[in-house]
C-alpha cells in the first residue's frame, strides 16, 4: 500500500482533531470580538450620509454599480490563479526532494526517489511552460493589443 | 431455407430491391412490389398446402430452428418458426390479401418507392408473427409490423392521418409492453428453481406442453403459489390486453375507426383483413394455451366483452353516415364473435371463432375494396350522397351486395358459418351466464342486418343521384383485385369443409388443453 | 500492484502528447490555418483508440499501473474504445460545424481532446483522487465548450448554468470523498470494498462512510443528470453547440456512469452480504431516483418544440433507465448498462449528426422546421428516424435490446420495488414513443413550407458521411447481432465485479 497517503484514520482519537477545533475557536472569537468591539466603542447613530454609502471607507462611491470591467482583468486574474496554484505545488515537491520522504518507503534507494521526483517535475514543468507559451502567443498577456 | 423462411423474407428482398430504384424510375417500384406480392402469395399457398399433410404425432410442419440470441444460461432466443393448420390458414389469407392490396395500391401516386417498401416490410412482420414459435421472436415480429403501418397510415392517409397513425401506434405499443412483461415473467417463473420445466423458456410448443402437464397443479406459473397467486391472472390479462387492442375488443377499440377512415384503401384492407386477425391468433397461440385455467375462470368476462363488442359495434355502425366508418365499426362487431367463440371453450365455438378469423379477413377486405372503389369515383364516402349505383355500375353493385350479404351472415356465403358456429358453441358455453350472453349477442345480428340493408338501399337502390351519373363500372384491375376474395367467400360458404379440415388438429389439441379444466 | 508500469497508460500518454503538440501548433499558427491542430487531435484520438483495442486483445485479467492507482481490465478497455469512437464522431461533427464559425477552431479541438483524455482516465480510475481530477478535466473542458458560441446568449446561459451547478456537484463529490477518506483512511476504491469498510456500511458506526457515499452519489448524479440534479440538462443541451451537446450526451454521461459503476461496485464489498447490496434501503433509494428520473425526463420531453431541448429531456429519461440497471446491483444489471451505452453511442450520435447538418441549413432546432426532411434528404431522414426509434426502444433496433436487458435485470430481482420500477419504466417507454413519433411525423408527414429553408443538403463531408453510415449500421447490428456485443458487455461487467 502507498504509505504516502494512507493514514490509519480509525485509530485516531478525537484529540487528534484538537488543532482543528482551536482554529475554529479562533475564527469564532475573532469575528465575534470584532463585532463586539465596534458595538461597544462606536457611536450609535440612526443614519447619516456616510452610513448610506456602499462602503464605509471614506472614499465616495463613483459611477454605476453595474459597470462592465474589461475582460482583460478577468483574464489576468484567471492566469494569475492558475500559475499561482502551480507554484504552490512546487513547495511540497521541494520538501520531498530535500529529504522529506524516508528511504525505502516508496523506492528502494534514494537515487531512485530523486530520479522519479525529477522526472515528474520535468513533465509537470514542460506542460506548464507549454501552456505559458500558448498564453503568450495568444497575446493574453498583451494589455494593449488583445 | 424452408418455404416458410422464404415467405417471411421474400418481402424484405423486394424491399431492398426497391431501395435501389432510382427516383426517376419510381414506377418500377410498383412492378417490383406487385411481383413480390405474387411470389409471396405462391409461397404462402405452398405453406398452407403443407398444413393439410401434417404427419401423425407432429404438431407443426416446415419447422426450422436456429439460435439467434444467447444471453447465457437458459436465456436463448431462437429463430424458431413453423406452421400448423391455424397459422397456415392465416398465412394463406395474408398472401391472398397482399395480392389484392397490391392491386389496389396501383392508385398510390405519392412517394411510390417509400410506399411499396413499407408495404412489403409490413408483410414480413405479419407472416413472421404468424410463423413464430418462439415468444421473443413473436414479439419482435409483432413490433416490426407497427412501424410500416404507422408510416402507411401517416404518410399516405386521409386528412387526419397523423392523429390516426399516432393513436394506432400508441395503443398497440401500450398493449405490447404488457406482452413483453408477460413473456419475461413467464421466463423467470419457468426457469426458477423447482419449476420442473425442462424445455426452452421461450418456445411456444414447449410451454404449451408444460401448461398441459401442469394443468390442475397451478399452471405454468405455479411457482408464484401462495402470496403472489394473483400473478398468473395478471399475466394472462396483460397479454390479453396486448392482443385485445389488436382485435379490437370493446374498451380498446377506439383506434380502429380512426385508423381505418384515414388509411388508404389497400392499407385498410390489410388492417382489417390481417392485422385484426393477429390479435385473435395471439390469443389462440399464446394467451389461452399458456393459461388454460385462467381462461376457464375468465370465460365470463371474455364472453361479456365479446358480447359488448358485437352489440356496441353494430349500434355505432348503425349511426354512421360515412361508408368506411360503418364498415370499420362492423369489424369491431364481427371480431366480437371470435371472443364469444373463444369464451365458450366448446369445439363448436372454437371452430366458429377460427372460421370467423378467416372469413372476416376475406369479407372485410372485400368491403374495404368496395368502399375504395366508390371513393375513388366520388371522392367522398357519405352514404346520403349516393344512390342508384345499381343502374350505373351493375357489376360493382353485384359484387358489393355479395360482400355485404356475406358480412350479414347470409347462409350460403362464408360469413354465415363463423357466426353460426360461434353462436352454437357459445350457447352451450361452459361458464354460467353463457346462454344469456349469447341471446343478447344475437341482437347484434339484427342491428347488423339493419345497417347493411340501409347501406345497400342508400347506395345501390333508389333513384340515381345526379352526381353519380358519370361513374364508370369496375375496370379490369378493380375487378381482379376483388375477385380473389369473392371466390373464397362463395366457395367456403358452400363448402367450408376445407377450411375446417386444415385447422382441425389445432382445435382438437386446444380442446384437450382446456377440456379437463373446464369440466 | 506496486509497479509503476507506466507503459500501460499508453493511450493516455498518446492523447497527452498529441494534445500538447496540438497546443504548440495552435500557438504558432494564425487564425484560419488550424488544420495542423485538427490533424494532431485526430491522429491522437485514432492512435489512442487503436492502442486501447490492441491492449484489449492482449489483456489477461487486470493490470495495474502507477502503483495501483490506475487499472486496466476489460471494463476500462471497452469504455476507452467507446470514448474514442465518441470523440471521433464528435470531431467529425465539429469539423462540419466549425466551418460556420470564424474563430476558435484551435481551442475547440484542444478542448475536445482534453475532455477525451479525461474520459480515458476515468475508465481506468482506481482511487478517488484520480477520479476527481479526471472528472474535473472532463467537466472544465465542457464548461468552455458549452459557452463556446460566445455571441449567443443561450450558449452563455448554458455555460453559466453548467459551471455553477457543475462546481456545486464537484463540491459535493469532493466532500463525499473527504468523508470516505475519513472513514476508511484510504483513497483507493478497492479499500472501500474491503471487508472492514463493508462492515462499516452495515453498522451504525458507518454513518460517516454512508454519508460520504451518499455525497459522492450526489456529485455523480449531477454528471449523469439524474433527478433531483437534472435541472441544468435541457438548458445546457439547448444552448451548447450541437457537437458539444452530442459529446455531452454520450461522453460525459458515459463517464459519469463509469464512475458511478465503479463506486457502486466498490460499495458492494467483497461479500455481497455485508456490502451496499445487502442494504435494501440503498436499492430502494436508487430505484426511487431512477423512477423519478424516467418520469421527469419523459414527461418533460412531451412538451418540447425544440429538438435539442427534447433530446435533453430524453437524455434525462435515459439516465433513468441506466439507473434502473444500477438498481439491479448485479452482473445482469451492469451488463445491461454496458449494452445500453453501446447502443446509445450509435443511436444518439447518429441523431446529433443529423441535427448538426440540418441546423447548418435551417439555422434552427425547432421540431417544426424538420418538416419535409423525408422528402428533401431521405438519407438523413432515415438516420434520424432510426435513431429516434432506437432511442424509443422499438425492436429490433439497438435501443430495444438495451432497454430489454435493463428490464430483464430489474424484473429478475423479483421484489415489489423492482416490479414497480419496471412498471414506471414501461410507462416511460410509451410516453417516450409519443414524443419521438411526433418528430418522425414532422419528418415524413408534414410538407416543408414554401420558400422555407429546407432543401437538399449537399457537400456532406466524408467523415460526416462515415459517421452517418456507421451509426445507421450500428443501430441495426446491435439490434440483430446481439451476441458478440453482449459477450463484450458481459466480459466487461465481470471484470468490473472482479474489482
Amino acid at each position: 500500500m502507498d504509505h504516502l497517503l494512507i493514514v490509519a484514520a480509525r485509530d485516531n482519537a478525537p484529540v487528534d482533531y484538537l488543532p482543528v477545533f482551536i482554529l475554529l475557536l479562533l475564527a469564532v472569537v475573532l469575528s465575534v470580538s470584532q463585532l463586539a468591539i465596534s458595538w461597544l466603542l462606536g457611536k450609535r447613530v440612526e443614519t447619516n450620509e456616510a452610513k448610506d454609502e456602499p462602503y464605509e471607507c471614506g472614499i465616495e462611491a463613483d459611477g454605476h454599480a453595474h459597470t462592465r470591467f474589461s475582460v482583460k482583468f478577468y483574464l489576468v486574474a484567471v492566469l494569475f490563479i492558475l500559475f499561482d496554484i502551480e507554484v504552490v505545488f512546487l513547495y511540497p515537491w521541494a520538501v520531498h526532494f530535500g529529504g522529506g520522504v524516508p528511504d525505502g518507503v516508496v523506492f528502494e534507494t534514494r537515487g531512485e526517489l530523486l530520479g522519479f521526483l525529477f522526472a515528474e517535475m520535468a513533465v509537470f514543468l514542460t506542460i506548464l511552460f507549454l501552456g505559458w507559451y500558448w498564453v503568450v502567443k495568444k497575446k493574453a498577456l498583451d494589455w494593449e493589443e488583445a | 431455407m424452408s418455404a416458410l423462411t422464404f415467405a417471411i423474407f421474400a418481402p424484405i428482398v423486394g424491399m431492398i430491391a426497391i431501395l435501389f430504384v432510382k427516383k426517376e424510375e419510381a414506377e418500377k417500384a410498383k412492378t417490383i412490389g406487385f411481383l413480390t406480392s405474387l411470389v409471396m402469395f405462391a409461397a404462402c399457398t405452398y405453406v398452407a398446402w403443407q398444413c393439410f399433410h401434417i404427419p401423425e404425432g407432429q404438431q407443426y410442419v416446415l419447422e426450422s430452428k436456429a439460435l439467434w440470441i444467447d444471453l447465457g444460461g437458459s436465456f436463448q432466443v431462437h429463430y424458431h418458426i413453423g406452421v400448423d393448420g391455424l397459422s397456415g390458414m392465416l398465412i394463406f389469407l395474408t398472401g391472398l390479401l397482399s395480392v389484392c392490396a397490391a392491386l389496389a395500391s396501383f392508385t398510390i401516386k405519392q412517394s411510390v418507392r417509400g410506399y411499396w417498401a413499407m408495404f412489403l416490410l409490413l408483410h414480413c412482420g405479419v407472416i413472421g408473427t404468424f410463423a413464430s414459435l418462439d415468444m421473443f421472436l413473436f414479439y419482435v415480429f409483432w413490433e416490426i409490423m407497427l412501424l410500416p403501418m404507422y408510416f402507411l397510415i401517416g404518410v399516405w392517409g386521409g386528412p387526419r392521418r397523423i392523429y390516426a397513425a399516432i393513436k394506432f401506434f400508441l395503443y398497440t405499443l401500450f398493449g405490447s409492453i404488457f406482452l413483453l412483461a408477460g413473456i419475461l415473467i413467464v421466463y423467470f417463473a419457468v426457469t426458477a428453481e423447482g419449476s420442473g420445466f425442462t424445455g426452452n423458456p421461450f418456445s411456444i410448443p414447449d410451454l404449451t406442453d408444460y401448461a398441459l402437464a401442469m394443468k390442475g397443479s397451478g399452471g405454468i406459473l405455479h411457482n408464484f403459489a401462495s402470496s403472489l397467486s394473483w400473478i398468473p391472472t395478471a399475466v394472462f390479462w396483460g397479454m390479453f390486453v396486448a392482443f385485445a387492442v389488436k382485435v379490437p375488443v370493446f374498451p380498446f377499440h377506439t383506434w380502429l375507426p380512426d385508423a381505418h377512415v384515414e388509411a388508404p384503401t389497400p392499407i385498410s384492407v390489410i388492417l382489417a383483413g390481417i392485422l385484426l386477425k393477429l390479435g385473435g391468433y395471439g390469443m389462440l397461440r399464446i394467451n389461452f394455451p399458456l393459461f388454460p385455467e385462467v381462461l376457464a375462470d375468465s370465460a365470463f368476462i371474455i364472453g361479456t366483452l365479446g358480447c359488448i363488442s358485437i352489440v356496441y359495434g353494430a349500434l355505432v355502425a348503425m349511426a354512421q353516415t360515412d361508408f368506411k366508418k360503418m364498415v370499420a365499426y362492423s369489424s369491431v362487431s364481427h371480431m366480437g364473435f371470435c371472443l364469444l367463440g373463444f369464451a365458450s371453450m366448446t369445439s363448436e365455438g372454437m371452430n366458429g371463432a377460427i372460421l370467423q378469423l378467416f372469413n372476416h379477413g376475406t369479407i372485410s377486405g372485400m368491403l374495404f375494396l368496395v368502399v375504395g372503389v366508390v371513393y375513388e369515383r366520388a371522392h367522398h364516402r357519405d352514404l346520403n350522397r349516393f344512390g342508384g349505383l345499381m343502374w350505373r355500375m351493375p357489376v360493382y353493385a353485384t359484387i358489393s351486395s355479395i360482400a355485404i350479404f356475406a358480412s350479414i351472415g347470409l347462409p350460403g356465403l362464408s360469413g354465415f358459418w363463423g357466426e353460426f358456429l360461434s353462436f352454437a358453441g357459445s350457447f352451450k358455453g361452459l361458464y354460467s351466464g353463457a346462454k344469456i350472453i349469447t341471446v343478447i349477442a344475437t341482437l347484434g345480428l339484427v342491428f347488423t342486418a339493419a345497417y347493411y340493408l340501409r347501406a345497400i338501399q342508400k347506395v345501390f337502390l333508389g333513384k340515381t343521384n345526379p352526381a353519380c351519373e358519370q361513374f364508370p363500372d369496375l375496370d379490369k384491375r378493380e375487378f381482379w383485385m376483388i375477385m380473389p376474395l369473392l371466390v373464397p367467400t362463395i366457395l367456403f360458404g358452400i363448402y367450408p369443409k376445407y377450411l375446417i379440415e386444415i385447422y382441425q388438429p389445432f382445435v382438437e389439441s386446444f380442446m384437450t388443453l382446456v377440456a379437463k379444466v373446464g369440466a | 500492484m506496486n509497479e509503476w508500469n507506466i507503459g500501460l497508460a499508453m493511450p493516455e500518454w498518446i492523447l497527452a502528447i498529441s494534445a500538447l503538440v496540438a497546443l504548440f501548433l495552435d500557438a504558432r499558427t494564425p487564425y484560419h490555418r488550424k488544420e495542423g491542430v485538427g490533424n494532431a487531435v485526430w491522429i491522437g484520438v485514432i492512435v489512442a483508440t487503436l492502442w486501447s483495442i490492441m491492449q484489449g486483445f492482449g489483456l489477461d485479467g487486470k493490470e495495474y499501473a502507477f502503483r495501483g492507482r490506475y487499472g486496466l481490465d476489460a471494463f476500462s478497455v471497452l469504455f476507452k474504445v467507446i470514448f474514442g469512437i465518441t470523440a471521433m464522431f464528435v470531431m467529425a461533427m465539429s469539423d462540419t460545424w466549425l466551418k460556420r464559425v470564424d474563430r476558435g477552431h484551435g481551442e475547440f479541438r484542444l478542448l475536445t481532446i482534453f475532455a477525451t483524455m479525461g474520459m480515458f482516465f476515468v475508465a481506468s480510475v482506481e482511487d478517488f483522487a484520480t477520479l476527481f481530477v479526471a472528472l474535473e478535466l472532463i467537466t472544465v473542458s465542457f464548461y468552455c465548450l458549452t459557452a463556446f458560441k460566445r455571441n449567443d446568449v443561450r450558449s452563455i446561459e448554458a455555460g453559466i448554468k453548467y459551471i455553477v451547478l457543475g462546481a456545486l456537484a464537484s463540491a459535493f463529490l469532493l466532500l463525499g470523498i473527504a468523508f470516505i477518506y475519513g472513514a476508511t483512511g484510504s483513497l483507493l476504491l478497492r479499500d472501500l470494498a474491503s471487508s472492514g469498510a463493508a462492515d462499516q456500511i452495515g453498522h451504525a458506526g458507518g454513518a460517516l462512510l454512508q454519508f460520504g457515499v451518499l455525497l459522492t452519489l450526489v456529485g455523480l448524479g449531477f454528471k449523469i443528470a439524474a433527478v433531483p440534479f437534472q435541472v441544468w440538462t435541457p438548458d445546457v443541451y439547448e444552448g451548447a453547440a450541437s457537437p458539444v451537446t452530442a459529446f455531452l450526451s454520450m461522453g460525459s454521461k458515459a463517464a459519469g456512469f463509469v464512475l458511478l459503476l465503479k463506486v457502486v461496485r466498490a460499495c458492494l464489498g467483497p461479500m455481497a452480504d455485508s456490502g451496499l447490496a445487502a442494504a435494501s434501503s440503498w436499492g430502494a433509494l436508487i430505484a426511487l431516483l431512477a423512477g423519478l428520473t424516467i418520469l421527469y425526463g419523459n414527461l418533460g420531453a412531451m412538451w418540447q418544440g425544440n429538438l435539442k431541448r427534447l433530446l435533453g429531456y430524453s437524455s434525462i429519461g435515459h439516465a433513468g433507465y441506466l439507473l434502473m440497471g444500477v438498481m439491479a446491483f448485479n452482473h445482469a444489471g451492469f451488463t445491461a448498462i454496458l449494452y445500453y451505452l453501446m447502443a446509445y453511442l450509435f443511436t444518439v450520435l447518429g441523431v446529433f449528426a443529423v441535427v448538426v447538418l440540418v441546423n447548418g441549413l435551417t439555422k434552427s432546432h425547432r421540431v417544426d422546421d424538420y418538416a419535409g426532411l423525408g422528402r428533401t434528404n431521405p438519407f438523413l431522414a432515415l438516420v434520424l428516424t432510426c435513431g429516434l426509434l432506437s432511442l424509443a426502444g422499438v425492436p429490433p433496433l439497438a435501443g430495444f435490446f438495451g432497454k430489454f436487458l435493463i428490464f430483464r435485470a430489474v424484473i429478475a430481482k423479483g421484489t415489489v420495488v423492482a416490479y414497480s420500477l419496471a412498471a414506471v419504466g414501461s410507462l416511460g417507454v410509451v410516453v417516450s414513443m409519443y414524443y419521438y413519433l411526433c418528430v418522425v411525423k414532422r419528418i415524413y408527414m408534414h410538407e416543408a413550407p414554401e420558400n422555407g429553408p429546407m432543401k437538399t443538403i449537399s457537400g456532406i463531408s466524408r467523415p460526416m458521411m462515415a459517421v452517418l453510415w456507421i451509426c445507421l449500421i450500428g443501430i441495426f447490428v446491435l439490434g440483430f447481432f446481439v451476441q458478440p456485443f453482449m459477450s463484450l458487455a458481459e466480459q466487461a461487467a465481470s471484470a468490473l465485479l472482479a474489482g
